[in-house]
Formats: C-alpha cells, structure tokens, sequence
C-alpha cells in the first residue's frame, strides 16, 4: 500500500514538475521577445493577457506580434489557459513589470471585471480583444460584434433565396453570448421575430437549441424534415459543428438541392464543404485584424490619440465564391 | 431425508416470493409501457407522420447510441454502482477508432481497437473500485475527467473528420433502406444483455450483489469479479457506441458525448431500475430508451418550444422515480 501511495505521489509530483515547466517555456518566449524588441531600442512596453488556447486565438497572438515588432513595440505575453483566475495573476504579474499598456482577452465578462479596475486603479491603457467584460471601464473593445455574424446569413438569405421563405434556427446553448446575439442578427436582418407569421417576410417553421453539439443537430434537423420536409428553405445553424450536422440529415433525404444549411466560424471543414457546394456559407471571425487593430489601438491610445471605444472588425462572409481563400 | 425437504420448503418460498417480487418488479414497467403507449398514441393522432416507417426508423435510429449505453448503464446501476465516465470513453474511443482510419488502418481494425479501448477504460473502471473500494461515483467521475483527457491529447482539441464511405454506411445503410444497421446492433446488444442478466452466473450474481451485498458474500460469490466486469461491461458499450457515434456524425471530437452518461442513467431509472441496486430489467430499460427518444422527437415533429421540451423531459424522469419509489414503500 506504501508503495502505490509512494507511486502516486510520484505521478504527482511528475505532473506538477512538468506543468512548471511548461509555464516556463511560456516566461522563457516572452523574454526573448523582450530581448528582440529591447535590440530595435523601443518606447513601449505592453502586455497582453491571452486568456484561452484554441487555435483561433494562436492566429490572433501571432498577428499581434508580428504588429508589434513592425510598430516596435515591446511584449509580454501571458496565457490564461481558460482559467479566469490564472488570468487575475497574470494582469497582476503584468502591472509589476510596469507595462505602459495591456491588451486582454477576458475568459469571463464577471470574474474578469476585477481586473479592469486593478488596471484603471494604475492609470494605464487597457485595450480588449475578441471578448469583453461587463465592467465596461477599459478604454477600447476590439471585437466582431455576434450580431452581425447573425446578419451576414439574413443577407445571405435575403439575397440567394428572396425576400420570403421557411426557415428553421438551430440555437447554441441558450443563454449565450453567441445564441442571443447572433439570433439577434439574423432576426432583426430579416426583419421578423420567432414568432411572426408575415407572409411577405421569412417565417420561422421551428428554432431549438443543439448546444453547439452535432449529433443534436443531425437529430434534430432529421425530425424537422419529417415534420415539415421540404417546405423548408433554409437551416440556420449558429455555429459550424451544427451546420455539419444538420447538413448530413440534409443530405441523406437528398434534399440539399431544396434546403440551404448555413453555419458561422468558418471551419475548415465547412469551408471545404461550401467548395463542394454542401453548406451554403459560414462567417469568419477575422483573428489576424483582430491581433493587429489590438496592438495598434494600444499604441494609438498611448500616443495620447482618440479611438472610439468599441472598434468593429467585421466577420468575414464565407460563400462558394470566395472560399478557397480560406482553405488551408 | 429431513434436508430434502427443508431445501424444498425454501425452495417453494423463495419461488413464491420470486412470483409476488415479479409482479411487483413488473408492474413499474407496466406503468411506463402504458405511458409510452398512450404517448404514441396520442402523437400519432396529433401528428400522423409520427407512425410513418421514415419517421419510426429515424426514431430507431436516434436512439440506437443511447441504447446501447443504457444496457451498460442498467448493468452497473443493478450493482448499486454508477458509471459517469460513459460519455468521455465515448468520445475518447471515437477518437481512437477515428484516428485509426486516418493512419490508414482497415475499417475493422479501427472498430476492434476503438471498441478495446472502451473496455479498456471501462476495465480500469472496475479495477479500481473493487481494488481500492472506490466509492463507483468517485472513480467514473474521475474516469470522467481522465478519458477526456486524454482524447484532448491525442487530438489538440481539433476534430477527425471525413471517413470512408463504407464506415459511415454503418450508421446511414440498412436492408431495405429502413432497417438501419445501428437498429440491428442496438436490437442485438439488447438481446445478448437480457440473456447475459437472466440466463448466466454471471447475471444472477450481478442481481445478488445489488440486492444485499453482504448476503452475496457470505454465499461465496466473487463479488470484486462480479463488479469490475459490470464496469468493463459498460465500457465496452462504450465502445460501440463510440463506433456508432463517429459513423452517425461523420466526425471524432474530444468534446463529443458530454452528458450521455445522464441520458443513460436517465432511461435506466425511467425504466424501473433501482437507483439502490438489484432491481431492474433490461426490458424496462429498452422502454425507457424508447420513451426518452419519443419525447424528443413528438416535441420536436410538434413544434413545442425548447425551454417546454426540457420541462417535459425533466417531468418524465421525476414521475418515473415516484412511481419508483410508491411501489417500493408498497413493497415494505
């Protein structure tokens, strides 16, 4: 028995041992990307707090570094790993090492507020990107607004099929930021809500939640096409893993011809699945202009300019005519 | 002379008391038979394309994964025990047998090793809880984290997408283009699990455990063995339901089947079976599948708002458990 506790403690220790060192690597880039922008003698010194590891917000990071070598800017970065509190040392650790500005990614609107206030308490620049919090005292948001993702699939709607139509919405997990947003868009882009039943405009047949999931989506779009088959025109879906879903139920009834499936997020797989004229579109959040209106807003907010305090960058429309500048 | 007939006393007692036991095991699935018909009934009145053959092979087809879980699930739940690490083994046993393909292994070599790894999980399981005496929450909660884990791993967090054709006829083929394959298997696991619980050892010990553990002990029972291959039982459910899953979505993801452990437990308890062990039947189990599927899709085929579906599931759960419960006081 000793000896298996004496095993698992080893195990333990490994695990913690390794983690350290992995959060030094971490330390270790920064401090040459320190050094690097130390040898072009430069003025700034910024932070940026990243606050989740998805291989969206490497684009971003890298965008962002590129810029800030090409504006010479000085940079420490740091990563949250989705841990909102991780993120709280992390701003901290930042302010010790006297940056003149930080750039965040909040992992949470709340939790996160706290940090904005320990930050304005200093007196430095905070700029936001991608996310935001409730605690709306930083200086700048650059982000795509959820709404107009919702948006672009109205104008989509409205422009390849026509003004009237039967749509079904598949929601994320309700209560979301991207749910109520982007249904929001989408909506308002048509002109109606849920439940109207103006017969010049877009109807919507059926709207349920799939939770972001694609087996729910593939279930679901199977019961709405007995339900209402083909009158349907179009699925909604608000992100890319339910448009897959709901476009396999599509396609094995052969119906892809009579109903258009749209998605947002512009994954890989829907962009190729667009190319081969399967999902209709998808909306891109764009991570390269992202990263580098964040930086660049920082260093304008320093050079004492004006900047609107939430600058859009724009979803990208993903369509049969433009996706191949995104496969990869 | 005297021992024959004491052995026959007890014989005819324990039968009398298996009849009356029986019939009261039997009445709760009764009850659900009764509410699942009545629903079809009135659905099918409401909304005649809900007896459509299209419409019931879908049904069917919807309901094959959890199906397939909720025998594993019945297995471990009649033990007294539970198993949470069902819906992470599912998507980490995708992901092996998704990966697998990818790295240009045949179509069956990938289902075996996906299906092994679920036992495996599923082995580790029953290992643990009977070798350390695990609380069976604490370690499939654990199990839970780790399994997913590990598909986090293997995968960075990115889906395996896009298999060939004839993996993903397993879930879209069928004969006669309506008796879906997922149908036969989830037909077949039902049919082997019934026989497993009622006509082996095995079976009969899994009932004896449940019902009084101390009792099975002192009349010789290997109850450590017993346990773990209930455990192992699961995962290899598990197994095949990751194959079936990967198939239906076309897709292998780290962040699949979160929650189907609770979809499972969900149509075990709806089925009859005992939340404290012993009681419960694998019929009662195919019901409450049955029941959980038909709700989604008459909601759905209706058109009733989301936030009155989830009321209604949450409701149907609730009520099987006082039934539950009502018979179970009758019983003392």
């Amino acid at each position: 028995m000793k000896k298996i506790v004496a095993l698992i403690m080893g195990i333990l220790l490994a695990v913690v041992f390794f983690g350290g060192c992995q959060t030094d690597t971490t330390s270790g880039e920064s401090d040459t990307q320190n050094e690097s922008a130390d040898s072009e003698g430069t003025k700034y010194l910024i932070g940026f707090a990243k606050g989740t590891d998805t291989p969206w917000m490497a684009i971003l990071e890298a965008a962002l570094v590129a810029k800030a070598d090409e504006l010479g800017v000085e940079l420490i970065l740091t990563s949250a790993g989705s841990h909102a509190d991780k993120q709280i040392s992390d701003v901290e650790s930042l302010l010790t090492q006297n940056v003149d500005a930080i750039i965040m990614n909040p992992i949470d609107r709340e939790a996160c507020g706290v940090i904005v206030d320990t930050i304005k308490e200093k007196g430095i620049p905070l700029v936001e990107v991608n996310t935001f919090t409730t605690n709306e005292n930083y200086d700048v948001y650059v982000g795509s607004p959820e709404e107009q993702a919702g948006n672009l699939q109205a104008q989509w709607l409205i422009n390849n099929i026509g003004a009237t139509g039967n749509l079904c919405i598949l929601y994320g997990e309700m209560g979301s930021s991207g749910q109520i947003g982007r249904e929001a868009g989408l909506l308002e882009g048509l002109g109606i809500t849920v439940d109207s039943e103006d017969t010049d405009k877009w109807i919507v047949l059926a709207a349920q939640t799939a939770n972001w999931v694609r087996a729910d989506a593939k279930r679901i779009a199977e019961d709405w096409l007995m339900a209402y088959g083909d009158q349907i025109d179009a699925i909604c879906a608000q992100d890319d893993e339910m448009a897959m879903g709901a476009l396999q139920a599509v396609q094995e009834k052969n119906l892809e011809d009579k109903i258009k499936v749209l998605g947002i997020d512009g994954m890989q797989e829907s962009v190729i699945s667009v190319g081969e004229g399967g999902q209709a579109m998808t909306a891109l959040q764009d991570a390269v202009a992202q990263g580098e209106t964040a930086i660049e807003v920082a260093v304008k907010l320093l050079n004492g300019e004006e900047v609107d305090k939430v600058v859009d960058i724009p979803f990208v429309e993903i369509n049969e005519t433009n996706y191949e500048d995104f496969l990869e | 002379m005297n021992n024959r007939e004491n052995k026959e006393i007890v014989g005819n007692e324990n039968y009398m008391r298996k009849l009356s036991d029986s019939i009261k095991n039997n009445f709760k699935q009764y009850v659900v038979l009764f509410i699942l018909i009545l629903m079809v009934v009135v659905l099918s009145i409401v909304k005649p394309i809900f007896l459509n053959t299209e419409n019931v092979a879908n049904v069917m087809r919807q309901v094959s994964i959890n199906m397939v879980l909720a025998m594993g699930m019945t297995f471990v739940i009649l033990t007294g025990g539970i198993d949470l690490s069902v819906g992470a083994i599912v998507a980490t046993a995708g992901i092996i047998c998704g990966g697998a393909m990818k790295m240009g292994m045949t179509i069956p070599t990938a289902i075996i090793l996906g299906i092994l790894t679920g036992v495996i999980f599923g082995a580790i399981n029953g290992i643990v809880i009977v070798g350390f005496k695990l609380p069976p929450f604490i370690m499939t909660m654990a199990m839970m984290q780790m399994a997913r884990g590990v598909g986090y791993l293997l995968t960075n967090g990115n889906p395996i997408t896009t298999f060939p054709d004839a993996f993903i006829e397993i879930s879209k083929g069928g004969i006669g283009g309506i008796i879906y394959y997922p149908i036969l298997i989830m037909t077949g696991v039902a049919i082997i699990s019934s026989v497993l619980l009622n006509l082996t050892k095995w079976g009969r010990y899994i009932y004896a455990v449940g019902g009084n553990v101390e009792a099975a002990r002192v009349s010789g029972i290997n109850i450590n063995l017993v346990t773990s291959l209930v455990y192992t039982y699961s995962g290899l459910m598990s197994g095949i339901a990751a194959v079936l899953l990967v198939s239906r979505v076309n897709a292998a993801q780290p962040q699949a089947g979160v929650s189907y452990e609770l979809d499972a437990i969900a149509a075990a308890i709806i089925g009859g079976t005992s939340f404290s062990g012993g009681i419960g039947k694998i019929f009662g189990t195919v019901l409450g599948v049955f029941l959980v599927g038909i709700i989604n899709n008459g909601l759905n085929l209706l058109g009733i708002n989301i936030y009155w579906q989830m009321i209604a599931k949450g409701f149907v759960i609730m009520l099987a458990v006082i039934i539950d419960t009502m018979t179970n006081k009758k019983e003392q």
